[in-house]
């Protein structure tokens, strides 16, 4: 993951040497030039700075890399010129030609830091070559729930409320932890397909509902491969929760997904389409807490359709739909569902970012409780709002030294209100969840 | 042959209606008026020239010397000696990178400024060669194809290099490959003749034509010895890179009398980072790495 350093001084650093070079040329107060100013002075490296300057604002690197490399075949001596276009090369995925020009660049003296950044990008362009890559993912925080036990709004017509949301409304602080490592086999054909494999392992200890302590492990064997018309992802997948303390084995699921993404070509690339499909065979086991749970036991199929939209540099809108079926040994415990889903991500300084998710969703279940008199047969109306911040430390402090042990370190806070509003007051609940997690990732 | 004007970044241009350049010498009678009529049509322009290139017109076939900023039109034959090469500008932002003894002919080229559309076909015969599409391929990139007397290149908005020797050609895709975080579509082409075709689709990848009654070769990971073959980059080699302590751009002579340094640094290179962080998949990266995978309520990644 290309580090961003501490990029506004350096962005104010690279304004100040293109204004220097562009004197040269003329002191013309417009720092962006036309292809046109291009062909007539073909071999000005200045105006061919400024303009490849004019493409990587326009999102053209790919014409950007012709224009630094003509500077270059002018004069090779630009060791700043050959780093930019290293960098192109490199953003481009064209890891061959980014390296050789790294590497060019091994005779010239520089400060170590710098030295180190470029050292960096030779380490991940050939980890990015290697058959076999590594991710590593920790995190630690915490999460604050206004009613983690999700105990109704309303009280309950007849007591039916399962144990495992029993007793009033509890406020609780939980620490999370995660850990996920993954691995993935690049099998060496030109569509670049792979073989993948993770596992991820949850926990979550509560201060006060002890009962709902969490701990969960999913692991996944996959294969990604990329025909002419999407990126597609299948995997197997098998999760396991425990839950309470001492934990008890709550629940099983095996199954597969399926994903397939294609990045449009008309748009200027803006509008990727998503599909992705899960089927899960899920079984649920009794607990103290939830002794009616085998009656869940059943399968879970789920159906998304969605697009992301990538409205400017650093803007991304997402809009989804969700089709859920729930089976189950008992009809009061089935359900299907439609949900909206409407997303924004928002970019708006190096390595900081704004989340924004919106869902709504209707789950009408197939059969009424028979100890409910007269008969209603349940329905949840489920909203649920996220707002989340992200920093990667790494922007804020720098790297270099001590600091490299921010080279993938991020922290992120979010805010989740979740309304579930029920047919059955006894399931009419709402929590509000604050979450901050700090986060490691380590690629290898 | 109709010509219109059209304006396209508040520069007038003359927009190439049709132009098909008919190459090859000693045509007669009325096609060689015709050729001679379409030699006028500009292209684009010289750049980067060093070392002895040579140009030579439909309508004056005997080859002179070319320098950075000449027009190059239809037709035009250019050839480099050894130690030498250039660039073409094509009006549609097309960049063709010559290496030492190459020949190239642009043969039709068609633009609509206002739109993108267009045509564009060139034919390397001989040398190392290189290429970045422009807008005609962006508008539609079955519109560009690249010959070589082996096979031609069809192509897919790309950065495309290769060799023709003889009969044989060597045609790499260098880029942008799948993991762009740019949103630049992923290079592709096709590379066929009339015995066979095969699609490069992702960079790094080559094949090698025999000749152009011999099918491409199955695609294979171009190793860094095979991609020097091919080295018309500015003297890319570990060598090179520019051994100087400022590293100032040339043109800024201004630099060294102001007295500001230019000298890579750590900023420098963040900055660079930053500014070509198009599309961030970076902190998307992030994002993801952060998302709790699963929470313990009704109708969430696993039900409670």
């Amino acid at each position: 993951m290309p580090r961003l350093g501490i990029a506004t001084l350096g962005i104010a650093c690279f304004i100040s040497l293109l204004r220097v070079t562009a004197s040269a040329q003329d002191s013309s107060s417009n720092p962006r030039v036309s292809y046109a100013d291009v062909l007539a002075h073909p071999d000005d490296p200045a105006i061919n700075l400024r303009w490849a300057n004019t493409q990587v604002a326009n999102g053209d690197l790919k014409g950007a890399a012709a224009t630094l490399e003509r500077i270059l075949l002018i004069d090779p001596e630009q060791p700043t010129v050959r780093l930019f276009y290293a960098v192109v090369l490199y953003r481009l995925d064209s890891l061959a030609e980014a390296g050789e020009q790294f590497h060019a660049l091994d005779k010239v003296p520089m400060d170590a830091a710098a030295r180190q950044e470029i050292d960096d990008y030779l380490q991940r362009i050939a980890a990015k070559q290697r058959a076999n890559g590594f991710t590593a993912v920790g995190a630690l925080g915490f999460q604050y729930d206004t009613n983690r036990n999700l105990a109704p709004t309303g009280i309950a017509p007849v007591s039916v409320t399962p144990a495992l949301f029993a007793g009033p409304r509890t406020p609780d602080f939980g620490l999370i932890a995660l850990g996920s490592l993954g691995v993935h086999h690049d099998l060496g054909f030109q569509e670049r397909d792979e073989l993948t494999a993770d596992v991820t392992v949850y926990d979550d200890t509560q201060a006060r509902v002890k009962s709902l302590n969490t701990e969960a492990a999913t692991a996944r064997v996959g294969a990604v491969w990329r025909p002419d018309f999407a990126t597609v992802t299948t995997n197997l997948v098998a999760t396991g929760l425990w839950l309470g303390s001492p934990s008890q084995f709550y629940y099983q699921g095996l199954g597969a997904n399926v994903r397939a993404e294609r990045t449009l070509d008309a748009l200027d690339r803006r509008v990727t389409l998503f599909a992705d499909a899960t089927a899960l065979d899920e079984i649920f086991h009794t607990v103290r807490i939830d002794p009616m749970a085998g009656e869940s036991t059943g399968g879970r199929y789920v159906l998304e359709l969605g697009a992301n939209y990538r409205a400017a540099a650093g803007v991304t809108l997402s809009a989804a739909w969700q089709g859920q079926i729930k089976s189950a040994e008992s009809a009061v415990d089935a359900y299907y569902g439609n949900n909206g889903v409407l997303g924004a991500t928002w970019i708006f300084a190096p390595g900081q970012y704004l989340q924004g998710i919106v869902q709504y969703g209707d789950f009408p279940y197939r059969g009424s409780d028979p100890l409910i008199k007269p008969a209603v047969t349940r329905e949840d109306m489920i909203f649920d709002g996220r707002a989340t911040y992200g920093l990667g430390l790494d922007t804020l402090f720098g790297t270099g030294g001590p600091g490299d042990v921010l080279i993938g370190l991020s922290w992120s806070v979010s805010v989740e209100d979740i309304h579930d509003q029920s047919t059955l007051a006894t399931f009419t609940n709402n929590d509000v969840r604050v979450l901050t997690l700090l986060t490691k990732r380590l690629d290898f | 042959m109709g010509q219109k004007t059209g304006s396209h970044g508040g520069v007038e241009w003359r927009t190439v209606v049709l132009a098909t350049a008919l190459a090859a010498a000693g045509l007669a009678g009325s096609a060689s008026a015709q050729a001679q009529d379409q030699a006028a049509v500009k292209a684009g322009v010289s750049a980067a020239v060093r070392g002895d290139v040579h140009l030579a017109a439909l309508r004056q076939p005997v080859a002179r010397k070319v320098a950075s900023g000449e027009g190059i039109f239809l037709g035009d034959h250019v050839t480099s000696a050894a130690d030498s090469g250039m660039q073409i500008l094509l009006l549609d932002q097309t960049v063709f990178t010559l290496g030492p003894q190459a020949d190239m002919v642009i043969d039709n080229f068609v633009y609509d400024p206002s739109s993108g559309a267009g045509k564009l076909a060139a034919t390397v015969t001989k040398g190392a060669f290189r290429f970045v599409t422009g807008r005609v391929a962006a508008n539609n990139p079955s519109d560009m194809e690249v010959q070589t007397p082996a096979a031609t290149i069809g192509i897919r908005g790309t950065i495309v290099a290769g060799q023709v020797d003889g009969q044989s050609a060597f045609i790499v895709l260098l880029g942008p490959g799948q993991d762009t975080d740019t949103a630049e579509r992923i290079g592709r082409v096709t590379v066929s003749n009339k015995a066979g075709s095969v699609e490069l689709g992702r960079a790094g990848y080559g094949t090698l034509v025999p000749g152009p009654d011999q099918p491409p070769g199955q695609p294979f990971l171009v190793t860094l010895d095979q991609m020097l073959r091919l080295d018309l980059r500015a003297g890319a080699s570990r060598s090179a890179g520019g051994t100087g302590t400022g590293g100032s751009i040339r043109a800024g002579q201004a630099t060294a009398q102001s007295g500001e340094s230019t000298a890579i640094t750590a900023q420098t290179v963040s900055t660079l980072t930053a500014i070509t962080s198009v599309n961030a998949t970076v902190t998307n990266t992030i994002i993801t790495s952060v998302t709790p995978p699963m929470r313990c309520t009704p109708h969430g990644g696993v039900s409670c």
